[in-house]
């Protein structure tokens, strides 16, 4: 009896791996962390804030190199929890809610890493000033930090 | 890094099921074979507020079984979740075998009171970071890793159970009551927690009324784990995860020892799990 408890137990822990079903519409783009200009100008700075029980801290800044492109450049110091699918979103928006507008806010792209310092190549800036590290599943804000 | 964040819900365990105060006699069993929902558009958060999600269902069909093997002094249980299936809207579902829990009780008093103790052993059969498969993009990975089917460590509870019948030939009600408090030891970085269950069932001794239960339940698990722990494991199969959780169940005897209930519960206190109600229904046989 004992040997047969054994198999059994055996057995369930060899063959319990989970499927899983993708039911996204469309598909991103791998992380971008864009090197740029070490001379470039700091235009704005924020400090990012754990939203919803989370932790983040750390700063971000906003930045336009010499030849005029912008990037938000996060700080040694940044940090935030662990979540699933965080992506770095850039909005005018005070809050987020559980979904992205793409009329409001622009994905940047998959937060690179949970902490340490990392930059993200952007277009301009357009007036957002909001920074979120966004769990893009569940639609959870993590942190947030506002560019001054 | 986003592997240890799972979601919710998961919240409460199947239709609670231990062999708690009473135990059962030599060669006697019960079997228990469960199927419960939830459907949550909010999620309590690591600090206990509750926010708003993208749509999440989760559905279980569990299992539970005890067996008698010397009266009163051994009864060991089997409880795991067969199949889980949880999804995000839009987003992506897992589909899997969940984790597995083993136990065993004594009974100690049987008058005035029933005092039974139990050591329940966790097992991790269920997948802790499911894979969204070969070739499929980091976010596919990420949704895949943040729907896990079970908790990926080894756990020990150590539980008493305490219970009485109540009946009086001055009261037309049948009751009995139960009050279960263990100490949850857990691995792998999670945090210990404290269980508590009080259970009143309330019987009406008349004709056909008299096949059913009628059960309020207040169960819960409080965990040691601190916000910023929680924040950092933020599931309902994670670290952290904390609920106070009333419930009304409705059992009945069909025939011999065929039985079938429907519960529901839904935390009102709570981190990291999601926040709606659970819909549970259950056929069980008793020998």
């Amino acid at each position: 009896m004992p040997r047969v408890v054994s198999l059994v137990i055996l057995s369930l822990l060899a063959a319990c791996g989970a499927s899983f079903e993708d039911e996204r519409d469309e598909r991103l783009g791998t992380p971008v962390d864009a090197l740029i200009d070490p001379a470039a100008t700091v235009v704005a700075h924020g400090t990012f804030v754990g939203r919803a029980g989370h932790a983040g801290r750390g700063g971000v800044d906003l930045v336009r190199s010499t030849s005029g492109r912008f990037a938000l450049r996060f700080d040694s110091a940044f940090s935030v929890s662990d979540t699933p699918g965080p992506f770095v979103v850039l909005t005018s928006r005070a809050e987020i809610g559980t979904r992205i507008d793409p009329a409001t806010d622009r994905e940047i792209g998959a937060l690179i890493e949970s902490a340490g310092e990392q930059t993200y190549a952007i277009d301009d800036d357009g007036g957002s000033r909001q920074v979120f590290i966004f769990c893009k599943p569940f639609g959870v804000e993590i942190a947030k930090a506002t560019l001054q | 890094m986003i592997e240890r964040w799972a979601l919710l819900a998961l919240l409460l365990s199947p239709i609670d099921a231990s062999a708690g105060a009473w135990t059962r006699d030599a060669g006697r069993f019960y079997l228990n074979a469960s199927y419960s929902r939830i459907a949550a558009d909010a999620l309590f958060t690591p600090s206990f507020e509750k926010v708003p999600i993208v749509p999440y269902t989760q559905q279980l069909v569990g299992s539970y079984g005890e067996v008698g093997l010397i009266t009163r002094w051994r009864t060991v249980t089997g409880e795991g979740t067969i199949f889980r299936h949880a999804r995000l809207e839009g987003q992506g579902a897992t589909s899997g075998v969940g984790d597995l829990r083993l136990g065993a009780w004594t009974g100690l008093l049987e008058q005035p009171l029933r005092l039974s103790l139990g050591v329940l052993l966790g097992l991790p059969t269920g997948d802790r970071a499911p894979s969204a498969g070969a070739g499929a993009d980091s976010e596919a990975q990420a949704i895949a890793r943040s729907l896990p089917t079970g908790d990926g460590e080894w756990d020990v509870e150590a539980r008493a159970a305490l219970g009485t019948s109540l009946a009086s030939e001055s009261w037309p009600l049948e009751h009995y009551v139960t009050l279960e408090a263990g100490y949850w030891v857990r691995t792998r970085g999670f945090s210990d927690g404290l269980t508590y269950k009080l259970e009143i069932g309330t019987k009406i001794p008349v004709f056909v009324l008299d096949r059913f239960w009628f059960v309020l339940r207040l169960s819960g698990l409080e965990s040691f784990a601190s916000t910023a722990e929680a924040g950092q494991d933020a599931t309902g199969l994670g670290n952290g995860v904390t609920y106070l959780s009333p419930g009304l169940e409705i059992s009945a005897k069909i025939y011999q020892g065929l039985g079938v209930a429907a519960a529901i519960d839904t935390a009102v206190r709570a981190r990291s799990v999601a926040a709606a109600p659970q819909i549970k229904l259950a056929i069980s046989y008793e020998w």
